[in-house]
């Protein structure tokens, strides 16, 4: 650790970048507070910036461990600590981390307050007032709880002296002034209502007048009127809507703006000039005469704005404590007129011309305030601020003149105009050589203000002068106003001959200038190092700050940086304004350093620290003369406690120097932004050229028309011409016409006469017509009549001989009539016999008919006599069909009994002949039975034979074959053979027989077979006997 | 059935219950009460149904023309049948063929004979005869022995004349028992049944002494109405019946010794059965018929 602190405080740059690097990279790698406390402690053991600055840059969760550090510092006792912290803690609100607006959170930020309120020595309270004031803007919106004590704290410092035993030393007070001053303003611009309520109830009590007259009031004086004080109310000022789109810088600018000073307008004025001129010469259009005045404009400016970068900034810063890059540009625009007038000299004259230009630089900005003076009151110093250019008191009076001037040159750019400036600015800048602590001068000349404001004061409060608890203040203001000129002198023309005409020479002389300036850089090297012995911590920060001075080692490099920039400048002016930022950081540190011993000299010194300084141009060298006169001085008053004053001087400084720096840089940063601005501005402003050119063409274009127009009227007119001349001729016309008409009209009123006259003439003809018309149709009237009659005649005579006709005939016809009438009687006779015929024949008809319906009545009979018979024939005939039916039935039956009779028949035949057989067979039997004893069985055949032969013989021819021997041999051998015998016979007679009966005899047969059935063989020859005897 | 005009609504419903009886006997009735009568009708009437058993001695005697169709002489052929029977009876006593001896089935066969004329002195009455079975068949049946004789002679006459269509019958009963049974017509081929079984003298004695009387009544009451085809069905319908036993048999000596034992109430659930087959198949009267489907 201890080799890395000590790579850190290396004199080799990039080791101590790689070294800061490193640590960094430990710090956000590793959590544990440990590194930071130890940074923080090594911090305060050795004063070592690259720690500071380390710790500054610390990440987020290491804040906590730095604010809890600060806190124990500053809570601590020792004042050295305090004060060691509070710087810290200053460097750290201007570098405004991210995680600054947690501070508000933190216990830190009320003790920072609470110190405020307790604290009675001036160096921490000082760099924590400080501090605060540059805080304030970075958290609007959270400090609405601490407001109150802010304002208490306000109070307090604004009543130190009165309460506060302890008296402050003049410097110290002019500090106090200084970041008061800066204190109220923050509060006026951020919080005007809850700011002026306080006021208001705060010194309202009697005691606190005088406070009021002699420190809030001249303050007061110099703001203008807050227009949040019309729109807004004590709540709705501190709420976060409303700072929620502000940027601090922007807090910082609005803060600024209600400063009553008028550079602030000046800037306004020229930003707006510089731009309207560009945009004019940009757009190139016919407006030349706008041109050529516009790139005279162009130069001067350029010119100036360069003259403002290297050398006259400084003056500026003096003016107005609160806003240097305003002062800036405004001192720059004065000058640039002046310079216009330089350039002048410098053609026609030779080296002569710097050296005034610079000193009109510086006064430059006075005059502004001087006006403003003059406007509140006329001062009794007044040293001819009307006269500007020829009266010319030496010193004093140079400031005053070149006031004026500057206004002047703005209007017009008149080069014999600018030489008596130059004359004037020469005289003064003698004199100032002269005189180099020509600081009364000085103080006269500005004081305007402060002088003021003093005489006010003791106007006001002139019960309060002896407690002089505001009176120095305001005194001091006053001499802090002085001094800050004077300074301002020392800074930007150098106190000594020397360096300033060196200086003077090679910026003014734009195109050779580089051998003055190496011996600037000569002295300026040597006088680095003398200084870090001197004051070593400052000399780090004073490295650290302006990397540009450091690092080059040549001055001569810078220079021509410079004026190469200058240059660059000149061709475009846009780039200007950026450029002389660029350079601004570096000459703030040198004012700051030159300041400083000069502050600890004198008491007036004090102001140039804040001046942040554009001057470049400012050399160790004066710094180093400063320091020793401020050593001669301090010896002269200072003898009691020189070294602890010096110290805290010093530490005074820094903290002022480092709330200067600040602010300088919210400014820059404003400024570009307003540069940003101002590049819209002109591409509008381009726009509206071109546009205007347009317009232009446009007129042209209407021109044209115009003419055109004008020839159409000379065609119209001429065409109306010819127009009346042809009217007239028709009036001619129309006239000669008339009279025609006239004449016409007469003629034409005779002939109507005479016309009404034949008219009378016709009428009396027509009634003559008529007339004779009416008898015509008389006379026709008559002939008509006359006609009718004659036809009416013509017709009686027709009928007349048709009448006659008619009754000729009518004779005959009676004639005939009489004849048939003779004939009648012969026609009654035959009537009669006709009527007898008819009765007769009646009756003939009568006797008819009877005679059909008697016969009609027998046929009728007769019908219903074949109807019967029908009927009975039918009967009949079923009756017949029933016997024919039964008939065949019962021949059916019987030829069944007959079947049956016969089957029975034949199986008595067959029964026979097995009988037969059985006899036959016994026959033999007997026979052999016989023959054993008397026959031989031959004979047996001579019997058959025999039977054959009687059976031939017998009756009964019918029998069978069979039969035959059989009953032969019955017949032969035994009786009952025989009568079987006959049996047999009678039954074929009997079949024979039954052939031959009748039917209806079959009956008594039947019942005779039956009988015979019956009888069977005992019955036999009865039946034989009777079927014999039939 | 349809022949019978005056059966309503009862007669049908009869018949779907299966009480036939009750209607046939009263259409016999109707039947017997008409005059003449009308034999075709009797008949279909065999035919279709089995004729009850009071009925079955008029029916018999008209179908085969023991008596005529006119009722009114009736009596007086009975009459000269049963004469012609007490002769053919005397004579055969006169003759001493017949003694009380002898049975009377023989002394029917030989009063046949006698009627027929082939009665010799030498013939053996005693001599098997299918005439003899029938007579003890119809023995069974009837009481009157003028009745049976007759009844016999005709029945006899009326087979004879389909004497000569025996041989058809008896293939056409073998292709119907192949038809129905293949693997038992087999078995019997295989043992020769159809050239040794007495087919034809069954036919010829149309069961008589085969089969149970009863079965045989219902048999004959189609023969007598004109079907001898039935015969065929009876047979294969014996077979069948008789399958698991004839299926043990080896030749046809034990076949026939078993068919000969068949218990009555086998014979007649074969008759029926044979009955129904038969109808089944179109009530064929001859082998000529072809089956109705």
């Amino acid at each position: 650790m201890a080799e890395i602190l000590q790579q850190l405080e290396s004199h080799n740059r990039p080791i101590a970048d790689e070294t800061k690097q490193k640590i960094h990279e430990i710090i956000s790698q590793n959590k544990d507070p440990w590194l930071v406390n130890g940074l923080y402690d090594y911090y305060l053991s050795t004063y070592s910036v690259r720690a500071l600055e380390i710790l500054i840059n610390v990440r987020e969760p290491h804040h906590i461990h730095l604010f809890d550090k600060l806190l124990e510092s500053i809570r601590c006792s020792k004042t050295e600590t305090k004060i060691q912290a509070l710087t810290l803690l200053g460097y750290m609100v201007d570098k405004q981390p991210t995680w600054l607006y947690k501070i508000t959170q933190h216990a830190l930020f009320k003790e920072v307050l609470k110190l405020l309120k307790q604290e009675c020595e001036i160096v921490p309270l000082l760099s924590a007032l400080l501090a605060l004031v540059v805080l304030l803007p970075c958290i609007p919106a959270s400090m609405k709880p601490f407001l109150q004590e802010v304002f208490e704290i306000f109070s307090r410092l604004a009543a130190w002296n009165c309460n506060t035993p302890q008296k402050l030393l003049e410097d110290q007070m002019v500090h106090m002034q200084v970041s008061l001053f800066a204190l109220f303003h923050r509060l006026y611009g951020m919080y005007p209502c809850n700011f002026l309520t306080y006021l208001r109830d705060h010194y309202r009590h009697k005691d606190r007048i005088p406070i009021f007259n002699h420190t809030i009031k001249p303050m007061l004086q110099r703001v203008q009127m807050h227009p949040l004080l019309v729109t807004t109310t004590k709540d709705s000022e501190t709420t976060t809507e409303r700072w929620m789109k502000h940027t601090p810088n922007d807090v910082v600018m609005e803060c600024e703006r209600f400063s009553v000073d008028t550079k602030d307008r000046s800037l306004q004025e020229t930003c707006l000039m510089t731009t309207n001129v560009n945009f004019r010469s940009r757009s190139g259009t016919a407006n030349s005469s706008i041109i050529e005045t516009s790139q005279q404009f162009l130069k001067s400016t350029s010119l100036n704005t360069n003259i403002s970068d290297t050398n006259f900034f400084s003056p500026s810063q003096i003016l107005s404590c609160q806003t240097p890059p305003v002062t800036e540009t405004t001192t720059g625009f004065m000058l640039s007129h002046i310079q216009g007038t330089g350039q002048s000299i410098i053609q026609s004259q030779e080296g002569t011309s710097p050296p005034e230009a610079a000193i009109e630089a510086t006064p430059e900005t006075t005059p502004i305030k001087v006006g403003e003076d003059y406007n509140n009151k006329p001062r009794p110093h007044a040293l001819a601020p009307t006269s500007p250019l020829r009266i010319i008191p030496p010193g004093n009076s140079s400031n005053e003149n070149s006031v004026p001037n500057s206004p002047l040159p703005i209007q017009r750019i008149d080069s014999p105009v600018s030489q008596e400036d130059e004359e004037v600015l020469a005289i003064v800048s003698q004199s100032e050589l002269r005189h180099p602590g020509l600081r009364q001068c000085d103080s006269v000349i500005q004081d305007s203000d402060r002088a003021a404001e003093e005489d006010i004061a003791e106007e006001h409060g002139s019960p309060c002068t002896s407690g002089g608890l505001h009176q120095p203040n305001i005194k001091q203001m006053n001499n802090f106003r002085q001094n800050m000129n004077r300074l301002r002198h020392h800074s930007q023309c150098g106190s000594d001959g020397e360096p300033f005409d060196l200086q003077m020479s090679g910026s003014s002389s734009t195109d050779s200038n580089s051998l003055p300036v190496s011996t600037i850089t000569v002295r300026r090297a040597n006088s680095c190092p003398e200084m870090k012995k001197g004051l070593v911590s400052y000399n780090k920060e004073f490295l650290n700050e302006k990397t540009m001075l450091e690092e080059c080692d040549d001055d001569e490099d810078q220079e021509q940086e410079r004026f190469n920039g200058s240059e660059y400048v000149r061709k475009e002016l846009s780039c200007a304004e950026t450029q002389t930022e660029n350079f601004w950081p570096m000459p703030y540190e040198h004012l700051f350093l030159s300041v400083f011993p000069n502050h600890d000299n004198t008491e007036p010194k004090v102001t140039p620290a804040q001046s942040p300084a554009p001057n470049t141009v400012f050399n160790p060298s004066t710094i180093y003369d400063i320091i020793e006169k401020y050593t001669e001085v301090g010896v002269q008053i200072n003898e009691k406690d020189p070294i602890k004053s010096l110290k805290d001087q010093v530490q005074l400084l820094s903290q002022q120097l480092l709330f200067e720096r600040h602010r300088r840089e919210t400014h820059a940063i404003k400024n570009r932004t307003l540069f940003t601005e101002v590049t819209v501005n002109r591409v509008s402003d381009e726009k509206i050229s071109a546009l205007s050119d347009q317009v232009k063409m446009q007129g042209e274009y209407i021109e044209t028309l115009r003419n055109d127009l004008n020839i159409c009227k000379k065609e119209k007119i001429a065409i109306e011409k010819e127009a009346k001349d042809d009217i007239r001729r028709m009036e001619e016309n129309y006239k000669d016409l008339q009279n025609n008409f006239e004449t016409f009209k007469d003629k034409n009123h005779y002939l109507q006469l005479e016309l009404e006259a034949e008219k009378n003439k016709l009428s009396d003809k027509d009634k003559k017509w008529q007339i004779a018309m009416s008898e015509i149709f008389d006379a026709h009237a008559e002939v008509a009549v006359a006609k009718e009659q004659v036809i009416k005649l013509d017709k009686c005579r027709f009928e007349l001989e048709k009448v006659n006709k008619e009754l000729l005939l009518a004779g005959e016809l009676i004639l005939k009539y009489e004849e048939r009438l003779g004939e009648l009687d012969v026609l009654r006779r035959c009537e009669e016999e006709q009527i007898h015929l008819t009765e007769t024949y009646n009756h003939e008809i009568a006797a008819l008919q009877q005679q059909l319906e008697s016969k009609n009545l027998i046929i009728e009979a007769h019908r219903s006599r074949i109807s019967e018979l029908e009927q009975a024939m039918c009967h009949h005939g079923e009756a017949e069909a029933m016997y024919k039916k039964t008939f065949n039935d019962l021949r059916e039956e019987f030829h069944e009994k007959i079947k049956s009779v016969e089957s029975k028949y034949r199986s008595q035949l067959s029964v026979n002949q097995a009988l037969e057989e059985k006899i036959f067979d016994l026959y033999q039997q007997v026979e052999s039975t016989c023959r054993r004893g008397v026959h031989s069985p031959d004979t047996s055949s001579c019997h058959e034979v025999n039977a054959t032969m009687t059976d031939r013989t017998g009756t009964a021819p019918g029998l069978s074959p069979h039969s035959s021997p059989l009953s032969a041999s019955l017949t032969s051998s035994e009786g009952s053979m025989a009568f079987v015998h006959s049996e047999m016979k009678n039954l074929q007679v009997i079949m024979d027989q039954r052939d031959t009966v009748t039917i209806v005899r079959s009956s008594t047969i039947e019942s005779d077979i039956s009988q015979e059935a019956h009888s069977s063989t005992t019955t036999s020859p009865s039946i034989v006997t009777s079927n014999k005897n039939d | 059935m349809a022949t019978h005009d005056d059966r309503n609504f009862r007669s049908t419903y009869y018949e779907k219950v299966g009480c036939r009886s009750v209607e046939e006997k009263k259409s016999l009735d109707i039947l017997l009460k008409e005059k003449p009568l009308d034999k075709v009708k009797l008949k279909q009437f065999c035919l279709r149904f089995s004729v009850p058993s009071a009925y079955r001695n008029i029916v018999w005697k008209l179908l085969l023309d023991v008596l005529p169709i006119y009722v009114d002489c009736h009596t007086f052929i009975m009459q000269q049948r049963k004469e012609e029977y007490s002769d053919l009876y005397r004579t055969l006593q006169i003759l001493r063929v017949v003694d009380p001896m002898i049975h009377r089935p023989q002394s029917f066969y030989a009063m046949w004979l006698l009627q027929t004329g082939q009665l010799h002195f030498n013939t053996n009455v005693m001599k098997e005869h299918s005439f003899v079975h029938l007579v003890q068949s119809f023995m069974q049946f009837f009481d009157d022995d003028a009745d049976i004789f007759w009844l016999t002679s005709f029945f006899y006459n009326h087979i004879q004349k389909n004497k000569s269509e025996y041989g058809k019958l008896a293939e056409c009963t073998w292709g119907f028992l192949e038809r129905e049974d293949v693997a038992l017509y087999k078995h019997l081929l295989k043992i020769r049944g159809n050239g040794e079984l007495p087919l034809e003298k069954w036919f010829d004695s149309c069961f008589a002494g085969v089969l149970n009387e009863n079965a045989l009544g219902k048999i004959w009451d189609k023969i007598c109405g004109g079907s001898y085809k039935i015969m065929s069905f009876l047979v294969v319908n014996l077979f069948m019946n008789q399958k698991h036993r004839l299926l043990k048999c080896i030749d046809t000596k034990a076949v026939i010794e078993c068919l000969k034992n068949i218990p009555e109430e086998t014979a007649e659930l074969i008759a029926t059965k044979s009955i129904d087959m038969w109808q089944q198949n179109g009530s064929p009267l001859t082998i000529y018929d072809k089956p109705k489907i």
